[in-house]
């Protein structure tokens, strides 16, 4: 969905529109085949093949944990069994593997040069929206990039529930982000970009659960967090000598704001302390067993991992 | 909008080009707002042939309602209901003036592929947003209707127990409210939920049904108009955003078009064009956040002509 009020009317014209229909339908037909609808058992999701063997992208909030059996229907409608390997719980980026010996998959291949996804650029969105509908096919989306941060992308393709887990494209067909979530706004898609997919790519494939960023530029709070029963974002684990653990934060609490701004999930909270550059000061809002208050900290700089 | 002038410009449409605000406007005379009251919107009307006649989206206005529609100065003028067709969920109005109302170029819409861009007249300001053909065309077959209550099983002497009304339903609407006991639905006396349900669900989306309801000992009416189930179960998980809303009825089309640009309920009803300007459908249902239906020209194009010549020959047998 393009909202036609928001582009800059000198870079619009019928031309570019025509030129970016013809990519769009040059690379649907492969990009809809790599396509695929999740059943996990929470609900309708969706994914995408990305090797030969098999090899799915997805959404961590799709697979949950390791190990877990998904099953799958592909373009053609058949029904598979994968198996979810690792989940970055920071990012929401997971991977699963379809079984069995198949060497063959229809697939498409992750952008390994994510520069080129920044404002303004072109891209689409493929999913199962509300769920697999064979009479409907995949459900296509065109817009542009609105947002590029550390780990994500934010766009106009408008996306709703059964999306999660799906693709979005550049217009040479190449995965540039999983869909992750959604604000009520029309342009408020967000998702997961291939970044730190090809950052833990090998410790996705092994079957680990990632926590942490690797090193790099952004502030570090030294704070997991899980969103808790009530659907709230709980803290599971504070890293030694850290940011949170020198402000008094405790295992348990629940952080409500930053800065003020309401946080639900672990991605949006993640990428509010990783947008900020170490030294910055954040205040936040935490609830603990003793009712609710304001504490600031200093973030720092993300430890090497050993 | 001057920005959205400016793009309409770069576009070269013919009809569609306009050089200010002003002419925007006139060329917006290929669709007009209907109003079911003064300042109410309901849907959009898209010009079907200049000599007056108009398509709308039935479903949105109630048959016993009389619509407005508002011309690009701004005046009102009545509009004469000549057809509502239930299959299409279309009804033709005609206005006598032709008040410089000038049809759009129709064109077929079975050459549209996935992924080709489609432009959609947006609310009152006519801003003109573009989509493109979002999943493969198709038939939508019936889900039901509901108007969005939960009954209480409990078995009563007279009539059934509201449990839950769903907020934004049109049972809410209506007034309606949790504890009121529904005596009868559309002149039929009611003594189970199931029964309820039946009645409510053999009803057309868009049906306006009279139901009498017990509060607090005070026997009461109303008039609710009956949603497509599929919409109020949408309502029930209420965490897709749909944006301004869905569309009362979003079902039991005999083939649509499926586009991805966002458009409020009140937007139906209005063209759906191609890059060209030329109109290959009408927009007829606002489903959820990433879906919206147009009924393509095919489906309606001669069917709408037959009507329009009966509707003349009736008018001018009618006058000697």
């Amino acid at each position: 969905m393009l909202d036609v009020q928001g582009l800059e009317s000198k870079d619009f014209n019928s031309a570019e529109l025509l030129k970016v229909q013809a990519q769009v339908q040059a690379t649907l037909p492969m990009a809809s085949r790599a396509l695929v609808s999740v059943e996990s058992g929470d609900g309708a999701a969706s994914g995408v093949i990305v090797s030969p063997d098999g090899l799915v992208m997805t959404a961590e909030h799709v697979t949950s944990e390791p190990g877990r059996k998904l099953f799958l229907r592909l373009a053609d409608g058949k029904k598979v069994i994968a198996i979810a390997l690792g989940v970055d719980r920071a990012t929401d980026a997971a991977l699963m593997r379809i079984e069995g010996a198949r060497m063959n998959w229809p697939h498409v291949e992750p952008c390994r040069d994510l520069r080129e996804a920044r404002p303004g650029a072109w891209c689409f969105a493929l999913g199962h929206p509300g769920g697999y509908d064979g009479k409907r096919g995949p459900v296509l989306r065109v817009g542009k990039v609105l947002k590029q941060t550390a780990n994500g992308l934010q766009t106009d393709c408008v996306l709703m529930g059964g999306d999660s887990g799906g693709p979005l494209f550049n217009l040479k067909g190449e995965v540039i982000g999983i869909h992750s979530q959604i604000w009520q706004g029309r342009d408020q898609n967000v998702h997961v970009s291939v970044a730190p997919f090809l950052r833990a790519w090998d410790a996705l494939a092994k079957s680990s659960v990632v926590r942490f960023w690797a090193s790099g530029v952004g502030g570090w709070a030294g704070l997991m967090t899980r969103k808790s029963v009530g659907g709230e974002l709980e803290v599971e684990d504070i890293a030694p000598d850290s940011p949170a653990q020198k402000a008094g934060i405790r295992k348990g609490e629940v952080i409500i704001a930053v800065n003020d701004e309401k946080v639900r999930s672990q991605p949006e909270f993640s990428e509010i302390i990783r947008s900020r550059p170490t030294g910055s000061i954040v205040a936040l809002q935490v609830r603990g067993t003793r009712g609710e208050r304001r504490v600031t900290l200093k973030l720092g700089t993300q430890p090497e991992e050993p | 909008m001057m920005r959205f002038i400016h793009l309409l410009l770069s576009f070269h449409f013919g009809a569609l080009c306009m050089a200010d605000t002003k002419s925007a406007l006139g060329a917006s005379a290929t669709t007009l707002r209907v109003e079911i009251s003064e300042k109410v919107p309901a849907s959009l009307a898209v010009v079907f042939s200049d000599e007056g006649y108009l398509l709308t989206k039935a479903s949105e206005i109630g048959p016993s309602t009389k619509v407005q529609l508002v011309l690009p100065e701004g005046s009102r003028v009545k509009a004469r209901e000549v057809r509502r067709d239930l299959n299409l969920d279309l009804v033709l109005l005609h206005v006598d003036q032709p008040h410089g109302l000038k049809a759009p170029t129709w064109n077929e819409s079975k050459s549209l592929g996935l992924g080709q861009w489609l432009m959609a007249p947006q609310g009152g300001e006519q801003i003109m947003r573009a989509g493109v053909v979002s999943a493969r065309r198709r038939a939508i077959s019936s889900s039901g209707s509901a108007i969005g209550i939960q009954t209480d099983p409990t078995k009563l002497d007279h009539g059934v127990r509201i449990d839950f009304v769903i907020p934004d339903s049109p049972a809410a609407a209506a007034g309606l409210k949790a504890d009121d006991v529904v005596l009868s639905v559309a002149g039929e006396l009611i003594d189970k939920g199931q029964g309820l349900r039946d009645l409510i669900s053999r009803k057309t989306p868009g049906d306006e049904v009279e139901i009498f309801y017990l509060r607090s000992g005070n026997e009461l009416k109303c008039l609710v108009r009956v949603a497509s189930r599929v919409r109020i179960e949408a309502k029930l998980s209420d965490d897709d955003y749909a944006n301004g809303g869905v569309s009362l009825r979003s079902d039991r089309f005999p083939e649509i078009i499926q586009h991805d640009i966002s458009l409020a309920p009140t937007d139906m009803g209005g063209p759906l064009l191609n890059l060209q300007g030329q109109a290959v459908g009408i927009n007829i249902a606002r489903v959820d956040r990433v879906t919206t239906f147009a009924l393509p020209t095919e489906v309606f194009l001669s069917e709408v002509e037959k009507w329009i010549r009966e509707d003349k020959s009736r008018e001018s047998s009618g006058k000697p």
